[in-house]
């Protein structure tokens, strides 16, 4: 190795490392009682014994033995010649991993510039016959060169990447790390971490770890005292005005720093104006909500933001928001020909309140019904009739095919005889001509329902309403086919809430009336009305407009109504920071002149406002969706480095090992003689953390005090 | 380990860090401290101002809550009304505290006893502020303590909690049997405890006070240790509440027992959500405001469908 001493008797000392070895074979463990709450799980486990003879806590053991060798080692006065340390760079070619971190907390003051300085002073101190990777990580990692000798190519990338508005996630990162040294036929493996060490980046459960003999090197580049002020999250909370619908914006802020934030304007912005604005001051490590005064709802989506001052960390300083106006489904309710004005009283009603979204309704008899009724309807109604015959009957099998939505209630009017053509039999489940009759037991009750189904969601939270408090007297006995899905049932197992997909469109099959004849579920209103609207909302294919949505996650064109271009449709595309993309519509996606490269989806990677405009022949359209960064960026708590390090090196520690900050420089042959000097310091160092540990491994901390 | 609690706290909630609320002397000002900043917190929040008793009926506008709608009414006039409710509210509020041995424990210097005690102090005066009618009761393996509701109770309830100390095994369903008796008027329950019991049997107990008609809340205090076994040394742990003793080597068990109390939290938790329960876990070393938030939550939620 060409290491060489001054004072090699010195040497001798080192069969002092008998000593800690002696102690930790000999050391008998004390009685120790543990108070515990209970041993319910503790006594399920098989018992185990331990051997007493061995050594335990081997990182106390290789402490005390490292400190005994390296001040033996500086004793013996060591130093190096430069020969020998090129020839040990050379006869040793790492395959050096970079990880950079270049998730949105990294843009916080100078922690990005820092983190590109570190990764060009890692890269400059390369061997020749080293290798190095690059990867930037944020939520996801992204191999940005792939293992080369070429500093020039790895320099080049490094300054073409800026911090993204993502989060931090550091698995994917150390997975690809992984992959790249598993590879690698190098003897030596580095990994370099370049991060500001944010914790809520480490999930402990996900189980990455670096190969065998790995080792770690931790370049922190975040402050000691890191503050933010940011706007955690905005409530738009939407209620009744004189004529018409106001909105009332309350931003929660936090502030994660330990001075206050003094006197901060807090501006909501509706359309790019400034309408209100809240001075307010937060209390180190405190939080406070914002409420502004309410504003109207008009009859286009607006786009709004809430702004709270500038700080180190602007991106969360800034909420950004979409207001929408009220939407509607145009509902066709078909009824038998001989219905009264009454017979659909309770779904009229229940279908006239509400306005996100709103319902219009027609209404029509089954005998009347031609296929003209079905253009623009979003979801129909078939209350307790025969299916519709002939052209009408297929008009509604095609527009449930093509996206539509039929609820289906079949009560007393209803002849199953009347259900078995190729249509009907296509959007419903047979059922069978005995009517289940419940009311010598004064009715049935719904015993059970998917409360994860999109119908039956809303009455999921405890006391949102009882569904099975009312009486079922009389209802169809349904035989729901292999692909029907049951959604609810009678306490008697037939099926009360049957749902088909059928091509593109929905039905529902609801086998008992909507109104009182067949039981008295229509007086609980607490749960018809918002039945009946989330039974039809849920065959309209109906999705409520999100207000924001996060960066990092992506703008799925199929899910928006709006989204329905016309085949070859000029789509421009524009994103936050003002940059515009000519897209091309192709079907329900959107790409380039290549079919191959259209996709459904438009990433978001930024936060701010992306628009899309359009034209046709009803004139210029545009849509826009707010886009925010992920909250959890916000919190710049840090990870202890050596506890990640410990997860991730775990297996090798013993081969691997864990460096601070590690460089290399030359020194000149004098310093490198007076090396003992500094070994003298890391043997108090060392000392310090074996006291350190040695404190932490006593008798456990616990208290039960019984 | 303060440093790493701290550590574990959501955005800027560390005001309510249970090591700082240990060291104010006296329940009262301790309530007072967390309630009060809570609220402050909220800052005229959309979660404060709800209600329960029935005033008036006033005519639907769009933006209401299809639920309010007294469909009775509509059926008779075929027009729109929402109920009113008053702005102050009287239910019948208790909270249950197990005070049995095994809550004495805490391996951060707040023992779940403590946090218990705390919560409940919390959530009594949040209930007294609105106007609810306060009561209280703890429990072992029988009702150790019982305060029945009323608006004058709080100072009665803030002195006994003040006061309790650990004992005893813990049992569920006798106690909240008696409790189900004696609190006959539905109201809101709020029961906090580890739970170390068969999960259908805390649901068998605890069911009864749902069928009596209350609106049951849960918590399940436990210490973080308690959750992730994270002991070093090779010991003889003793049960606190039978005096079992067994020799345990925590690394060699760490993994099957840390599964067996996720299975025991999977558990009690989806039949909780089956019987429409509000539940929700809660460690010694998480700031007293989630807790405070999700009973809010609740109590939303009840007042928009009643």
């Amino acid at each position: 190795m060409g290491l060489s001493f001054l004072a090699p008797l010195f040497a001798v000392g080192l069969a002092a490392i008998a000593i800690p070895i002696l102690v930790h074979l000999t050391y008998r463990q004390k009685a120790i009682i543990v108070p515990f709450p209970s041993l319910m799980f503790v006594q399920k486990v098989p018992f185990k014994s331990m051997r007493r003879q061995k050594i335990r806590h081997w990182l106390l053991f290789l402490l005390r033995c490292a400190a005994l060798a390296i001040l033996v080692l500086a004793f013996s006065r060591p130093f190096f010649n430069e020969d020998s340390i090129a020839a040990t760079l050379s006869s040793a070619s790492r395959e050096v991993v970079i990880l950079i971190d270049n998730s949105h907390s990294m843009s916080y003051a100078g922690r990005w510039a820092t983190a590109q300085q570190r990764a060009r002073d890692t890269i400059n101190d390369l061997a020749p016959s080293d290798r190095a990777s690059l990867v930037f990580f944020s939520d996801a990692a992204q191999l940005a060169v792939r293992s080369t000798p070429e500093p020039s190519v790895l320099l080049s990338t490094l300054e073409a990447i800026e911090p993204s508005g993502r989060s931090t996630r550091y698995a994917p990162a150390i997975a690809i790390a992984q992959q790249l040294l598993a590879e690698s036929a190098l003897p030596a493996k580095e990994v370099v971490l370049i991060t500001d060490y944010q914790r809520v980046g480490w999930d402990p459960e996900q189980a990455v770890q670096l190969p065998e003999g790995t080792i770690l090197t931790g370049i922190d580049v975040a402050e000691e005292a890191a503050g933010n002020l940011s706007i955690a999250t905005v409530l738009l909370q939407r209620e009744a005005a004189d004529g018409g619908e106001q909105f009332v914006v309350n931003a929660r802020l936090v502030n994660q720093g330990d001075e206050p934030t003094e006197d901060i304007d807090v501006t909501l912005q509706i359309g790019g104006e400034a309408v209100d604005t809240r001075r307010v001051t937060l209390e180190p490590n405190s939080a406070l909500t914002v409420q502004f005064r309410p504003q109207p709802v008009g009859p286009d989506a607006v786009r709004g933001a809430v702004l709270a001052g500038t700080d180190k960390l602007p991106g969360d300083n800034t909420f950004y928001f979409i207001i929408n106006p009220g939407e509607t489904i145009n509902v066709l309710l078909v009824e038998n020909n001989n219905a009264h004005d009454t017979d659909s009283f309770f779904i009229g009603g229940a279908l006239s309140v509400g306005t996100r979204p709103a319902f219009r309704l027609q209404r029509t008899s089954v005998g009347q019904l031609q296929a003209s009724d079905l253009s623009g309807i979003d979801a129909v109604i078939l209350n307790d009739t025969a299916f519709p015959s002939g052209a009408a009957g297929s008009a509604v099998r095609n527009f449930v095919e093509a996206g539509g939505g039929v609820l289906i209630a079949l009560g007393e009017l209803v002849h199953p005889g009347e259900w078995q053509g190729s249509d009907a039999t296509a959007l419903a489940p047979r059922f069978s001509v005995d009517i289940v009759d419940r009311n010598a037991e004064f009715g049935g009750a719904l015993a059970s329902y998917d409360r994860n189904h999109p119908v039956f969601e809303i009455f999921s939270a405890p006391r949102s309403g009882d569904f099975t408090a009312p009486n079922f007297y009389r209802y169809w006995r349904l035989e729901p086919g292999p692909d029907d899905l049951v959604i609810a049932g009678f306490d008697d197992g037939n099926p009360a809430l049957v749902a088909r997909s059928v091509g593109s469109g929905r039905v529902l099959v609801w086998p008992t009336t909507l109104d009182r004849f067949w039981n008295d579920l229509v007086i609980h209103g607490q749960v018809f009305v918002p039945f009946i609207q989330r039974a039809t909302r849920y065959v309209a294919g109906y999705q409520e407009a999100e207000a924001w949505q996060t960066v990092g996650g992506s703008l799925r064109l199929a899910t928006l109504e709006e989204m329905q271009f016309p085949e070859g449709t000029a789509v421009e595309l524009t994103a936050p920071d003002g940059t515009t993309t000519g897209l091309v519509a192709t079907g329900m996606a959107l790409g380039s002149a290549d079919p191959a490269a259209a996709s459904d989806r438009i990433p978001l990677d930024a936060p701010g406002f992306y628009a899309l405009a359009w034209s046709d022949d009803s004139g210029d359209h545009e849509l826009a969706v707010a886009a925010n960064l992920d909250r959890t960026e916000s919190d710049l708590s840090k990870l202890d480095q050596e506890e990640l390090a410990a997860a991730l090196t775990y297996r090798g520690a013993a081969a691997g090992g864990f460096e601070l900050d590690h460089q290399v420089t030359a020194e000149d042959r004098e310093a490198r003689q007076s090396w003992w000097w500094y070994l003298l310091v890391l043997v108090f160092v060392v000392l310090a953390a074996e006291t350190a540990l040695s404190n932490r491994l006593s008798p456990s901390s616990a208290t039960g005090t019984a | 380990m303060a440093a790493e609690a701290t550590r574990r706290f959501k955005s800027g909630v560390r005001f309510l860090d249970p090591e700082v609320l240990a060291r104010i002397d006296g329940l009262d000002l301790l309530a007072r401290t967390v309630v009060e900043g809570f609220i402050n917190g909220l800052h005229r929040s959309p979660y404060l101002g709800f209600s329960m008793d029935f005033a008036e009926h006033r005519e639907y506008m769009p933006g209401d809550d299809i639920r309010r709608i007294d469909w009775k009414v509509f059926a008779r006039s075929d027009r729109f009304y929402v109920k009113e409710f008053e702005a102050e509210s009287n239910a019948n509020f208790i909270s249950v505290i197990d005070v049995s041995r095994s809550m004495n424990f805490g391996s951060n210097g707040v023992t779940k006893f403590d946090y218990a005690r705390y919560l409940a102090a919390c959530l009594t005066y949040f209930a007294s502020k609105q106007r609810d009618r306060v009561g209280f009761a703890s429990f072992d393996n029988d009702i150790v303590d019982y305060v029945p509701p009323s608006a004058k109770h709080l100072d009665t309830i803030l002195h006994i909690i003040d006061t309790l100390e650990p004992g005893g095994r813990s049992e569920y369903l006798k106690p909240l049997l008696k409790l189900t008796e004696a609190a006959k008027r539905r109201g809101i329950v709020v029961l906090i405890s580890d739970f170390y019991e068969e999960p259908r049997a805390v649901i068998d107990a605890v069911n009864n006070l749902r069928y009596r008609g209350h609106d049951v809340i849960v918590y399940q205090v436990l210490d973080r240790a308690e959750i992730e076994f994270d002991f070093d040394e090779p010991a003889t742990y003793e049960d606190l509440e039978t005096g079992e003793s067994v020799p345990v080597v925590p690394a060699r068990m760490r993994e099957q027992y840390k599964q067996m109390m996720a299975e025991h939290l999977e558990e009690i938790s989806s039949l909780m959500i089956k019987s429409q329960i509000d539940y929700g876990l809660v460690r010694t070393d998480e700031p007293l405001d989630e807790s405070l938030f999700r009973y809010l939550l609740m109590r939303e939620k009840m007042g928009r469908v009643r």
